[in-house]
């Protein structure tokens, strides 16, 4: 894999502003993605995941609000920042430098519009075509993500769709301009498993024809064993550890990684028992201080209620935010 | 053998559905199904969505009336009991619902909830405080979450809210649908694990449907592989993956997502998933799963192939077996 960055993101606070207080959705999270690679944020529902990748494009709906931090794009050897570019700035990017797909296909499409005219005013949006080619476009679009019969499709609206189908128009609208970063999230968490492993093979077969860089959101530990190159894990807003998807399975370092690895069935191996992870996610509104993982970690000490931990790395390009993997914790705590 | 708990013999259930002003079609939600439960076990019904497990265990429980078709509890038709019999009944076969925010009633607390059954069948209890109380410790929760509504509990707590009401009757079967898919894994581990303390407690049978196969593989003795309406194989829980008989169940299992890097990426020449399940209502004719099968016969396409044994213990419906 190329080392190549495409984005830089740093320090990125996203906090929603509603009547019960202050919700500190996403706190001081950072991580690079490589181009061509499929960069995975796993976590559990209220992890900020979600928060995090629409934050990337400031697709952050009101009390919602990035508090802070930087988003750097790279592009033609130079950067800029996506948080400080005008909303136009920002349109000429969204949808077709950087698209998305979210998971809810009924959702995402509109009801009153054929798919094929969905798919065409993305692209109209953004070159100086006419319909005509446009819908032609969209034609070809929907060869590529496998749906049968595209010129009739074309002329389909949503509701007269399966869900699966749904889901295949709506990854071909993120696709209709190239995009060089595909964001996905929970792109199959709506479909059954059959639909789910095709959607994964059409994504993984765009991702090798068009180098296209994908940053995967999903809770599924098996797709991202499937999909991921590298993955990084969420836990109440904050990134717990950053490493490469083998690392990840075979060497988990952060408790909550580790516990989260063990909750989850293996069907080809027989359990016993599954473990759990003690205790509930704690209300972002008031986090634990310290680790926010401290109140549910059997490891924890002094020092894990009192001070963030720092990135560790452990390893290549392996990083933890856990004091256990700290050198001189003991002289401090 | 006579350990069978509940003996389901060619059960079948269609939903109409209007057309148009005056034609009907069905919606053939369970077609034909026969199998039976064991005592103690727990059997597992996994399908896509759509597949009429949901159906089959309201079916069970006679939440539903059957369209054709017996259930029998214990040796008796269910769809027979009268009166104390059927009061028996309601009371010995008892439901885990998907939805634990829409099972629980929002104007109760949870004392409420959980007494409302044992009132109802009027059982005998000197303190039903200190019953209830017992019973939230069993699942977890403590006393002082006896007089709190729904509302303040987490999706976890609900369902093992939920769990509770359905143990407060002291039942012997219970049907568990999707207990936990509404829940994150971690949360999901906790319930599974629950579920399997309480069934070795109070020796439940349970029926387990969900669409996961790893929650199903690891929760469930035996499974039911259902398509369409259709159970297409049964068998023992590890003879199920290790070999998968039924073309749709080959598909399944080479459908899931492993959590194990190497193994997912290694395993991609398996079989093909193609295709989507096609509408129930009119659904095709023949074998079900024809028109996404890679191995469709011309008998396929007309004749519904039946579960026959083709091993002990192991069942399927396909011609592929068929041994004449």
């Amino acid at each position: 894999m190329a080392n190549e960055k495409i984005l830089e993101v740093r320090n990125l606070d996203v906090r929603f502003y509603t009547y019960a207080g202050v919700v500190k959705a996403v706190s001081n999270v950072s991580f690079d993605v490589y181009k061509g690679e499929v960069f995975s944020l796993v976590g559990e529902t209220g992890c900020g995941k979600t928060v995090t990748s629409r934050a990337l494009t400031r697709l952050i709906p009101s009390p919602g609000q990035i508090a802070g931090g930087r988003v750097l794009y790279y592009r033609n050897s130079e950067y800029i920042d996506l948080l400080q570019l005008s909303e136009e700035e920002l349109n000429e990017i969204r949808g077709n430098e950087i698209a998305y797909i979210f998971q809810d296909p009924t959702a995402s499409l509109d009801p009153l519009y054929t798919s094929g005219f969905q798919i065409a005013e993305g692209i109209i949006a953004h070159r100086d075509i006419s319909l005509k080619e446009a819908w032609r476009k969209a034609v070809d679009l929907l060869k590529v993500v496998l749906i049968p019969d595209p010129e009739e499709r074309v002329k389909n609206y949503p509701h007269e769709m399966s869900g699966g189908m749904k889901q295949r128009v709506v990854i071909s609208i993120s696709l209709a301009n190239n995009p060089r970063i595909i964001i996905a999230d929970e792109p199959t968490t709506n479909v059954d498993v059959t639909i789910q492993a095709q959607l994964l093979d059409i994504l993984r077969e765009l991702r090798e024809k068009y180098n296209t860089t994908v940053i995967l959101i999903t809770h599924n530990m098996g797709v991202v064993a499937e999909m991921a190159d590298r993955v990084a894990v969420m836990y109440a807003g904050k990134i717990v550890e950053v490493a490469p998807v083998f690392e990840i399975f075979k060497r988990p370092k952060h408790p909550y990684t580790q516990g989260l690895l063990r909750a989850v069935p293996n069907p080809l191996t027989k359990i016993e028992r599954l473990a759990h992870i003690p205790g509930t996610v704690p209300n972002l509104v008031n986090p634990p201080p310290g680790c926010r993982f401290n109140p549910r970690c059997q490891f924890a000490m002094d020092i894990c209620k009192k001070r963030d931990p720092p990135p560790i790395e452990v390893g290549p390009n392996h990083i933890v935010y856990c004091w256990l993997y700290e050198k001189g914790k003991e002289a401090e705590s | 053998m006579n350990n069978t708990l509940i003996k389901v013999n060619n059960l079948v259930k269609y939903f109409p559905v209007r057309r148009f002003l005056f034609s009907k079609d069905y919606v053939k939600a369970v077609d034909d199904v026969t199998f039976e439960i064991r005592k103690g076990e727990t059997f597992g019904v996994v399908g896509e969505s759509g597949s009429g497990k949901t159906t089959l265990g309201r079916l069970i429980l006679r939440l539903i009336p059957p369209t054709a078709g017996d259930v029998y509890f214990e040796g008796k038709n269910v769809y027979k009991l009268k009166g104390k019999e059927l009061l028996e009944f309601r009371r010995k076969a008892q439901m885990v619902f998907q939805d634990p925010f829409s099972s629980l009633d929002p104007r109760m607390t949870v004392f409420h909830i959980i007494m409302e059954g044992p009132i109802t069948h009027g059982m005998k209890i000197d303190d039903p405080e200190e019953f209830v109380v017992n019973l939230l410790r069993r699942v977890g929760l403590e006393r002082i979450h006896l007089h709190r509504y729904p509302h303040e509990f987490s999706g976890g707590q609900k369902q093992r809210i939920a769990i509770a009401r359905a143990l407060a009757l002291e039942p012997e079967f219970v049907v568990l649908d999707e207990p936990t898919s509404a829940l994150d894994v971690s949360v999901q581990a906790q319930i599974l694990e629950m579920l399997k303390d309480l069934q070795k407690e109070f020796n439940l049978t349970y029926m387990f449907i969900s669409h996961d196969l790893a929650v199903v593989k690891y929760m469930s003795d035996r499974i039911a592989v259902m398509y369409l309406g259709h159970i297409v194989e049964i068998a023992d829980e590890d003879e199920l993956f290790e070999k998968p008989l039924h073309p749709y169940t080959r598909m399944l299992l080479s459908a899931i997502p492993i959590p194990d890097p190497e193994i997912a990426r290694r395993k991609k020449l398996k079989e093909e998933v193609i295709g989507e399940p096609p509408s129930p209502i009119n659904p095709p004719p023949g074998c079900r799963f024809h028109t996404r099968c890679p191995y469709e016969m011309p008998i396929c396409r007309y004749k519904k192939p039946s579960l026959m044994e083709y091993e002990k213990d192991h069942y399927v419906a396909c011609w592929l077996y068929e041994k004449e």
